[in-house]
């Protein structure tokens, strides 16, 4: 299985990639979300754990456009949940990663101003959320996660690994990427 | 918006309310914590009647002067003082805290005395009669029930007030500050007495403030009662009626 495969987040299913620190789980991410953008498809991508300015510059890097182009859209949830005053943008929402209601209801906002109803939702990553949620995050990864993505939609999730072995997160997901090693493993779960 | 119904004019609500609305001529208690937005929901109700719908309003306020309440809805977009000017909206202000020029500035003194069922009904007919308001918002019940330090006089003079109000022909939001706005909350007694109960619960939650809405009640309708987040935007308040609430 190739990189290329991963890249299609099946439509109307929820794709969970869960991996060590630093084992690339952010970099696949942006990828994807790059590659459906350059492709004129509509993303919404929320960051937890860095600063919507910080994530721009990172997909400046990997070849995101001069202009940050309309199809694509930010949930800031980290500038709030760590204090800081977030620089409004434009095309960003701001949510608190402590606050579960926060997220889905900007997510439902910018998916509101989005055009079309196939939209990506890259989610990088669940690990801050559930930190302070704990195990609500499984409500919230079946009751609104996968009911976004059943809606019409795709939607990516990221999460640090020790937290997917004793919790139930690839239980209830449709596809289940394990980074190790820098090898990938791909499972999806047909149900 | 359907026949026999009002819409609420709080965006996501009247979808929770099988998207008819509030059914017209009930009493409905909306009920919250402080800076849950009660006075904005009801203001919002009011608005969308006299802007939208050639409603007439009228707004009881039992505390809040209503001077204060027009610049603070004015963040809304929403011009009150206009919709007055038209006569579509009134407010009467029939707050039982005065001022006494003989005291210190700033001191308030409760005049009780002056204030009862009686007058708080007259001052609502004379309002209805004035404009022929369809929506009457009273805010805070809670200052009304201040006189009654007893609870079943308390509980009698709430039932007497909606026993009034149902034979207008106005539908009336009462609004009244909530106890407990937690998940586990003990019932307060003007729930039972209302025709409809919509709660705007607020839970602390690691220095974050995490609002969810309910519709406990409604009669009449079939309501979505589950627990939907909202938020104060600047456009009032908007619920998310397709959202599970986490708490």
């Amino acid at each position: 299985m190739s990189l290329t495969d991963i890249q299609n987040i099946p439509h109307r299913k929820l794709v969970l990639v869960a991996g060590k620190p630093g084992a690339g789980k952010s970099t696949l991410s942006q990828q994807i979300a790059l590659h459906y953008v350059a492709s004129d498809r509509q993303v919404i991508y929320v960051t937890t754990e860095s600063t919507v300015e910080d994530l721009l510059r990172s997909l400046f890097d990997r070849g995101l456009g001069e202009n940050v182009p309309d199809n694509l859209r930010f949930v800031d949830a980290y500038s709030q949940t760590v204090g800081l005053a977030g620089n409004t943008h434009s095309q960003s929402v701001y949510a608190n990663c402590s606050d579960l209601n926060s997220i889905s209801m900007a997510i439902m906002k910018s998916s509101i101003r989005m055009s079309d109803q196939d939209v990506l939702l890259v989610f990088d990553s669940l690990t801050s959320p559930y930190l302070f949620n704990g195990l609500n995050i499984v409500k919230f990864i079946q009751q609104f996660l996968s009911k976004f993505a059943a809606d019409g939609n795709r939607v990516l999730v990221t999460m640090d690994e020790g937290f997917t072995e004793d919790k139930c997160g690839p239980l209830v997901v449709y596809g289940f990427v394990d980074i190790c090693f820098c090898i990938i493993y791909y499972f999806f779960y047909f149900l | 918006m359907q026949p026999g119904y009002l819409s609420t004019g709080v965006h996501g609500v009247d979808q929770m309310l099988a998207k008819k609305g509030i059914p017209q001529g009930h009493t409905v208690l909306i009920s919250g914590g402080p800076g849950s937005g009660k006075t904005t929901f009801g203001i919002q109700f009011l608005y969308e009647g006299a802007q939208k719908h050639d409603e007439p309003g009228l707004y009881v306020s039992l505390d809040e002067d209503p001077v204060d309440i027009k610049l603070n809805m004015l963040a809304f977009g929403w011009d009150l003082a206009a919709l007055e000017k038209e006569i579509k909206l009134i407010f009467v202000n029939v707050s039982p805290v005065r001022s006494k020029s003989s005291e210190k500035p700033g001191l308030m003194q409760l005049g009780m005395k002056e204030f009862k069922l009686v007058k708080l009904l007259e001052a609502i007919k004379n309002g209805i009669q004035e404009i022929q308001a369809k929506r009457v918002v009273i805010d805070p019940m809670t200052m009304f029930m201040l006189q009654y330090p007893d609870e079943t006089d308390r509980i009698h003079a709430m039932k007497d007030l909606i026993v009034e109000l149902r034979k207008t022909p106005s539908t009336h939001l009462m609004i009244s500050e909530l106890r407990g706005t937690g998940l586990e909350r003990e019932y307060q007694f003007e729930e039972y007495l209302s025709q409809g109960v919509i709660l705007l619960r607020t839970i602390q939650k690691d220095n974050q403030l995490v609002r969810m809405i309910q519709i406990e009640k409604m009669r009449g309708v079939d309501a979505d009662t589950q627990p939907r987040p909202y938020e104060i935007s600047e456009q009032g308040i908007e619920v998310y009626p397709s959202l599970i609430a986490f708490d």
